[in-house]
């Protein structure tokens, strides 16, 4: 197996599909790349056996064959390289060594057997243990198409508030709800829950369905190069699989979260009584900085509001530290107080920002200090809130 | 124009002096305790103590010391007269145990009070009578060498504190514990002690081995193990011994500085140490007296005298576990020194069993037992008394006991500043800079295989166990929390409801307060609980366990460990709910917990007594690579 390929193009497809190895596996194997080269193109497959990407390029092939590359060691390798220039990659079949040859250097690794390799039917189509749509199947209506602006912003606004809590594995995925043409994403952890909707003008979407999707795969579309479509995977009429097919180029299978999520509507707060108008950003940097004197014991701070001022304390009682910001907000009502745990309140407020958020305004609304507050964006459309627990104290 | 009115006004001498009382005198054992003491500084050989009513109607003492005469009587109930200090350097030295002229004033504020005394050169004595807010009245009075002091009606004046009181066992128990405190240690002179019309103990002038077994009891006799100890600094002697019902028991442990009963948890903990693996989770007893040029001690940091500030309390530390050590290996109670079994595994220990220093090496060793605490419930609310200084800085500890004591900056000083080998002048802000050590300049923390921290200091290294680490320092914030009732509570989006077993639910009903102090904020159902809130420290993903967990735990811990309920479960919940061994640590990870644990007041050993550092000299090291 030989071919030569730009390295610039050949790292971004290292980029893309490397997140996906597992960090620390049991199977060496998983910490291979599956590469394979056939009609011109190289195909790279990653999986970690929930999550699996294949993704292809065009490269200029002088002989095919399929091996297995150890990951991370041939990322560094390129990375190495720079961005310049081109590679080429020979690969011995019979005792699978690869070589890498730049104009002045050569690279010998080893690679494996992709015999060895896991079996993917989910990936691969040809084994059909798996009733699914293709991707231009439209009569299946289990499948949406998405822009890839509005994925990465699902994404990129709802993964940070997952649990990581394997006992309550619906909370550890991003919950889609597919309402005809709007969706919602929501996250919790059960101390924050964000939910962010999107809406579409075409009827892209299905028309009611409800999926949990492992937040590892949603953290793998923050960053898109095309627009997408997702599809579903049944086995004997029930979901299993999500596929989200980007481009042309980029394949991601992904089972899903077999399980109920939270009734997460029922605890949204529907009117909370107490209104604060604040500058969100200049809240943010006063709660980093409350929080470096907060954060040793209590991890707490906390929030005053009184006449139009916003007083965000830290303090770390035992160190004699402590940190105080006051800030000019709306607030017409008596003294409030309210207590968070530091993280949860910065996380919210760093995925507060959207686009048509007025005046750089969020705004915080409670009913009572024990009671869930609310962070939405100041502005006419309700698409992304934030909830987040107070401490009692 | 028109003044306003002053509103500062120096207090009444009597109100001054009732203020002070509630410092002095909290209850009628406190009254005791100054009386004796005042017996002994007079030079009494036999005392003997009478109460009625747990003391509250009478304590009544009678001592064949000095006496006093007729108006060293008159100052004696002034407040701030004193015979036993005249200049403040006198104060920097106390041989005495009274120093500051205020216990007699005290006691007469809330008391009846009489005294009869007569000097040996006087030929007839004096009786002094007073009562608060009445002028004190004189005359003479025939009675024999010596004095005798009479207190009636405790805090009758003062109902606050009277119905404050506890019941007259309690106060008894009190009394008791105290006097017996003071007979184990000055075993030379004679004590008698009366409740009522009955004789409790007469104990004669006798060794203190005999007298540790009047005392308490003939079962002692055979595992008494005497402690001889002595160094440039100090002289450790005493004894020690296995409680005969060790399992439960953790009495009869009496550490004395200079004869002065100290309450002091990590002197105590230096001492249990020792006897790990020889009793399986149980408590040793000691009564030992250190000696120490009283220079070297701060005793006026208490109202009751009975904490004391050391100069360098590593050193004292280290010098007392290996007294107990020596004495137990001598005694053939422990078989083998444990530092070479170590050594033979381990070779970062090898390093410093070949100094002949042992303490030079760790800064703890492998101890056990969970520390005693008198005061568990708020062990940093006495920092200012007791601030464990650690001295990791003093160099060669064998040579060099010039309690040299160096803040932490010393202790992770770069290692290119300029060292002195001198002894630094201590000043106030060097002990309480133990609670704001800055370790920010501190360029590097190793993970040793996602278990132990690797730091360097400015004399060497030191490896600490993450996990044992993080115990202290949550154990010590759960009692502070259920201490202050600070139900610092994150409030649950989705009530997680648990189902318990009819045995852990009545314990939790038990323990209700205090885990809701912790946190744990839940409704009860019939078998379940639901929880709305938890502890801030409780991993996310570990809700519903934590209190499982933390009840199996505590539930085998109260059946042999006989400390409080509120110790056991903070040190629960902070087994518990700690970084684990395997966790891998980031960088400020590391820094915040190393922060912390020094901020703990015993930093060197987990809840359970397991040590949390350990301590390796760069010249130890040299030692071993033959560059010395
Ligand atoms: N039993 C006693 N025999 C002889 N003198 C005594 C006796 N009790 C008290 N005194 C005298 O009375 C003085 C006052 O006693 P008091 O206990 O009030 O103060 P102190 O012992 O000097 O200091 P402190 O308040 O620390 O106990 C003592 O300094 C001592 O001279
Ligand atoms: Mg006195």
């Amino acid at each position: 197996m030989i071919f030569t390929v730009s390295i610039s193009e050949f790292s971004k497809l290292l980029q893309k599909t490397l997140p996906v190895i597992p960090p620390k596996s049991t199977l060496p194997v998983l910490e291979h790349l599956h590469f394979s080269v056939k009609n011109g193109k190289l195909q790279v497959i990653a999986t970690d056996q929930e999550v699996t990407i294949m993704s292809v390029i065009f490269v200029a092939t002088e002989s095919e064959g399929e091996i297995l590359v150890p990951g991370r060691r041939l990322n560094e390798i390129i990375r190495a390289l720079g961005n310049e220039g081109e590679i080429k990659f020979e690969a011995n079949l019979d005792n699978y060594e690869i070589i890498l040859k730049t104009p002045s250097g050569r690279y010998v690794i080893k690679g494996i057997d992709p015999q060895e390799y896991l079996d993917i039917p989910e990936l691969f189509e040809e084994d059909n243990k798996y009733e699914f749509t293709t991707f231009s199947d439209n009569s299946n209506p289990n499948k949406a198409f998405f822009a890839k602006a509005d994925l990465m912003r699902i994404a990129n606004k709802t993964t940070f508030a997952v649990s990581t809590d394997e006992y309550r594995p619906a909370m550890t995925g991003v919950l889609f709800q597919f309402r005809g043409n709007r969706i919602h994403s929501v996250a919790t952890d059960s101390y924050r829950l964000v939910k962010y909707t999107i809406n579409s003008a075409q009827l892209n979407f299905p028309e009611q369905l409800d999926v949990i999707i492992p937040a590892r795969t949603v953290d793998l579309l923050k960053k898109l190069d095309n627009d997408v479509f997702m599809a579903f995977l049944e086995r004997r009429g029930k979901i299993t699989h999500v596929r989200f097919e980007i481009g042309g180029e980029t394949l991601i299978v992904s089972r899903i979260i077999n399980e109920k999520f939270p009734p997460y509507e029922s605890v949204l707060p529907k009117d909370n009584p107490i209104r604060a108008t604040v500058d969100y950003g200049a809240v943010l940097s006063a709660i980093k900085r409350a929080a470096i004197m907060a954060n040793e014991k209590s991890k707490q701070v906390q929030f005053i509001f009184d006449d139009n001022q916003l007083t965000i304390t830290g303090e770390d009682e035992d160190s004699g530290t402590s940190a105080k910001e006051q800030l000019a907000c709306e607030f017409p009502y008596p003294r409030f107080e309210i207590g968070f745990n530091y993280k949860y309140i910065e996380d919210a407020f760093s995925h507060i920002e959207i686009q048509g958020i007025r005046d750089n305004q969020a705004i915080l609304t409670f009913s009572e200090p024990t009671k869930p507050a609310l962070l939405i964006p100041n502005g006419d459309s309700d698409d992304l809130v934030m909830l987040i627990m107070p401490v009692r104290i | 124009m028109q003044l306003s009115e002053n509103k500062i006004k120096i207090l009444p001498d009597f109100i001054a002096n009732q203020i002070a009382a509630g410092e002095v005198v909290q209850r009628p054992e406190s009254v005791v305790k100054e009386l004796i003491e005042n017996s002994l500084d007079a030079s009494a050989n036999s005392i003997a103590l009478v109460i009625r009513d747990a003391g509250k109607q009478l304590i009544h003492i009678v001592d064949n010391g000095e006496g006093m005469n007729r108006s060293d009587l008159e100052l004696s109930i002034k407040r701030h007269a004193t015979s036993k200090i005249r200049t403040s350097e006198d104060l920097e030295k106390i041989m005495t145990f009274g120093f500051r002229g205020e216990a007699l004033a005290s006691i007469t504020s809330v008391a009846i009070l009489e005294i009869r005394t007569r000097t040996a050169s006087d030929d007839h004595g004096w009786q002094l009578v007073s009562e608060p807010l009445k002028e004190a009245t004189l005359q003479p009075f025939n009675t024999v060498r010596g004095t005798q002091i009479f207190v009636r009606n405790l805090f009758y004046n003062v109902p606050a504190r009277r119905k404050f009181l506890k019941s007259n066992l309690t106060e008894f128990r009190h009394i008791a514990d105290t006097f017996l405190k003071i007979a184990l240690i000055h075993f030379d002179k004679r004590f008698t002690f009366y409740d009522g019309d009955n004789m409790i103990f007469d104990v004669k002038p006798e060794t203190q081995n005999v007298r540790i077994i009047n005392l308490l009891g003939d079962k002692s006799r055979e595992n008494l193990i005497p402690v001889d100890y002595q160094n440039e600094i100090l002289k450790i002697s005493g004894y020690t011994g296995f409680n005969e019902n060790s399992k439960v028991s953790r009495a009869n442990q009496y550490i004395y500085l200079n004869k002065r009963p100290i309450v002091n948890k990590a002197l105590s903990h230096a001492i249990i140490s020792s006897y790990e693996h020889l009793i399986e989770k149980a408590q040793p007893f000691f009564i030992i007296n250190i000696e120490i040029d009283p220079e070297q001690v701060d005793v006026n940091v208490h109202p009751q005298k009975n904490e004391v500030k050391f100069e360098d309390d590593r050193f004292l530390y280290s010098s007392l576990h290996k007294a107990i050590n020596e004495s137990l290996i001598r005694t053939g109670a422990i078989p083998q020194v444990k530092f070479d079994q170590q050594t033979a595994m381990n070779p970062f220990q090898t390093i410093g069993s070949n100094s002949s220093d042992k303490e030079n090496f760790m800064i703890v060793n492998k101890t056990t037992g969970e520390i005693i605490s008198q005061n568990p419930y708020s062990p940093s609310s006495n920092n200012k008394y007791n601030s464990y200084q650690p001295d990791f800085a003093r160099k060669e500890s064998g040579q060099n006991h010039n309690f040299d004591l160096r803040s932490m900056d010393a202790l992770f000083g770069r290692s290119d500043e300029p060292k002195s080998d001198k002894v630094t002048i201590e000043t106030n802000d060097s002990y309480t800079s133990n609670s704001s050590i800055d370790l920010s300049f501190h360029p590097e923390y190793w993970q040793l295989h996602n278990k132990y921290i690797i730091l360097q200091t400015q004399t060497g290294m030191m490896i600490i166990d993450q996990h044992a680490a993080h115990e202290r320092v949550l154990y010590e914030k759960a009692l502070i929390m259920m201490n202050k009732e600070m139900k610092q509570s994150q409030s649950l989006l989705f009530p997680l409801r648990v189902r318990f077993s009819a045995t852990q639910m009545s314990l939790i009903n038990e323990l209700k307060q205090d885990l809701d102090n912790l946190g744990f904020n839940f409704n009860i159902y019939d078998d379940t609980l639901e929880f709305i809130g938890i502890p801030l420290d409780v991993k996310a993903g570990k809700e519903d366990h934590s209190l499982t967990e933390m009840l199996e735990v505590f539930e085998s811990y109260e059946k042999f460990r006989p400390s409080t309920r509120r110790d056991n479960l903070a040190a629960t919940f902070a087994c518990k709910n700690a970084i684990k061994t395997g966790d891998k640590l980031t960088f400020d990870e590391m820094k915040g917990l190393i922060t912390l644990l020094f901020k703990c007041e015993m930093p060197y050993a987990c809840p359970h007594g397991r040590p949390t550092i350990l301590e390796f000299k760069l010249e130890d090291f040299d030692k071993q690579f033959k560059r010395t």
